[in-house]
């Protein structure tokens, strides 16, 4: 499966386009990571926890994603796009998004 | 009583919050020295002499914290209204941070050139008072890498 | 053929320009409480304004709770400054409808002060202090020029504007104000003036006392004996009258320069306080509370 931000693939040809496809992922912090967190929020830094938390969340949207285009007989999803909301208080979706095509 | 913990955490906010944004500057100077092989763009296009490469998506991410102190001076800042400055650099440092990351992972694709890169920003906590206050910066775009053969 | 390349970032960049966030941060906190200041202050100021538009009814029917815990009584130094004060009062063209009321406390301490609904309440350790009728007549008298321009008002309508404005920023803080000011009896009797509503209030009891006695002695006297009793006992612990009566020189001064100009006859005869309030004082604390 090909992925990318991009329209087209340089030197190759879209046969089919197959419509968007999409994967998303609702996550919600853990008690623990957010103690330590609201540490990091008196001195400042990386709350290396959360980069992490929607890193894995952001990998699994593309997955799902990925299954839903294979589903449809794809062998490349383009323009992707990715969007952060939060749902409620401590909880996030991760979403991402592209066109299903299939490549020459 | 609450003001003193209030002032201890003033003052430990305005420390070690100037110490992290030192060093985490210094960090991203030294890093872009050594990345600054990887090229970034936002262009949707690749180079129009490009006849046949290989396309992979990469991305780089980072959430950041405030300290105690930019929090503080927001607070007043959003009182007065206009540029909330002590954001800034928070903001400066987690983009850069994130295209770092981003030009990292491009490299270990072999490539150097990195296209049509987007940024988004998601504050985590929102506007909720008593939550962690961070903000999320993701960077991603297409690597380009010579064809493999 | 374009050529492609990424420029280095230079150290001082655009996209940060604070360099100085301690600095800024001051500047910052030093307009934002200027602007809390002047805010209050207008708003205090405001408020004292409006209060003095309350109609008098309407303070008596606020200050009523209180002032049912402590009833009129038959006591011979109460009744004793309760027809002092008429007497006084008689003179002073007090508002349509304004009675005074006076309380005698039977406290060790050199006090005596006006509150909402035409209270004046006067200590025991003041009586003890006065040498003549005279001299705490100037007493009474200024209470009672108090609340003739109904100063306890404006002061109470000052501290809750004051209380309502800081709930706006914090609302702990406020109810904590605003609980201080409307919460208990307690604050009613530290009702603070400011100078010129002293002066005012001086004013107004000198011309009583003058027609009251056909002379102003003992008006300056009150004052001299505020001073001589803080000057014994040291700065440790000073008349609680001085609290809310800040007595200088300048004071006693100007109240000899009024004097003169109102052309009253600077001293007279004095009137000794009656025995029988001379004895109930001198009880100290076993007469009724």
């Amino acid at each position: 499966m090909l992925l990318s931000s991009l329209e087209v693939v340089p030197g190759r040809r879209v046969t089919k386009h197959l419509g968007l496809v999409q994967g998303s992922t609702v996550r919600a912090k853990h008690v623990g990571k957010d103690l330590f967190a609201s540490l990091k929020n008196i001195i400042g830094g990386e709350l290396k926890a959360y980069t992490e938390l929607l890193q894995e969340s952001r990998v699994e949207a593309v997955e799902r994603m990925v299954k839903q285009a294979e589903a449809a007989g794809a062998n490349a999803v383009l323009n992707i796009r990715f969007a952060t909301s939060s749902i409620t208080q401590g909880a996030a979706e991760i979403l991402a998004y592209g066109t299903a095509v299939t490549l020459e | 009583m609450d003001l003193i913990v209030f002032a201890i955490l003033f003052v430990v906010g305005y420390f070690a919050g100037r110490w992290t944004e030192r060093r985490h500057y210094a960090s991203i100077r030294e890093r872009e020295e050594q990345l600054a092989g990887v090229l970034v763009f936002t262009n949707r296009f690749p180079p129009a002499s490009t006849t046949r490469v290989e396309t992979g998506l990469v991305s780089g991410s980072v959430v950041i914290s405030e300290d105690f102190f930019k929090g503080v001076v927001a607070g007043l800042y959003s009182l007065v209204g206009g540029r909330i400055r002590s954001y800034e650099s928070l903001l400066d440092r987690a983009r850069r941070e994130a295209v770092l990351r981003m030009k990292s992972e491009a490299q270990k694709l072999g490539s150097g050139m990195v296209i049509n890169v987007k940024f988004q920003t998601f504050a985590i906590g929102g506007r909720n008072p008593g939550t962690i206050k961070g903000v999320e910066m993701l960077a991603y775009g297409t690597a380009l890498s010579p064809a493999r053969r | 053929m374009t050529s492609y390349s990424n420029p280095r970032l230079p150290e001082d960049d655009v996209n940060v320009s604070d360099r100085k966030p301690l600095r800024s941060f001051l500047a910052l906190a030093f307009a934002v409480a200027l602007f809390c200041g002047a805010a209050a202050v207008a708003i205090a100021f405001v408020g004292g304004e409006f209060a003095h538009y309350l109609p008098y009814s309407a303070e008596k029917k606020l200050i009523e709770p209180y002032a049912q815990r402590y009833p009129p009584r038959e006591h011979v130094v109460e009744n004793y400054l309760q027809a002092l004060a008429d007497r006084l009062a008689a003179g002073m063209a007090l508002p349509e409808g304004m009675t005074v009321r006076v309380h005698y406390v039977d406290e060790p301490v050199v006090n005596a002060f006006a509150t909402l609904g035409g209270h004046v309440a006067v200590y025991r350790g003041l009586l003890e202090k006065v040498p003549d009728e005279n001299v705490l007549a100037m007493v009474v008298a200024h209470e009672i020029g108090h609340l003739r321009f109904r100063h306890p008002i404006r002061s109470l309508g000052r501290g809750v504007a004051f209380g309502a404005a800081i709930s706006i920023f914090s609302a702990a803080a406020g109810s904590g104000v605003a609980e201080q000011v409307l919460g208990g009896s307690g604050m009613l009797t530290l009702l603070s003036f400011s100078r010129a509503q002293e002066e005012e209030a001086d004013a107004v009891a000198l011309a009583a006392l003058a027609a009251a006695y056909g002379h102003a002695g003992g008006a300056t006297g009150t004052f001299k004996l505020l001073q001589e009793a803080s000057q014994e006992r040291g700065r440790s612990e000073p008349p609680k009258i001085l609290n809310t009566h800040p007595l200088t020189q300048d004071r006693i001064d100007r109240l000899a320069a009024a004097i003169e100009r109102g052309g009253h006859r600077a001293d007279g005869p004095r009137m000794p306080l009656p025995e029988a309030v001379r004895t109930e004082v001198a009880k100290k604390g076993k007469g009724s509370s």
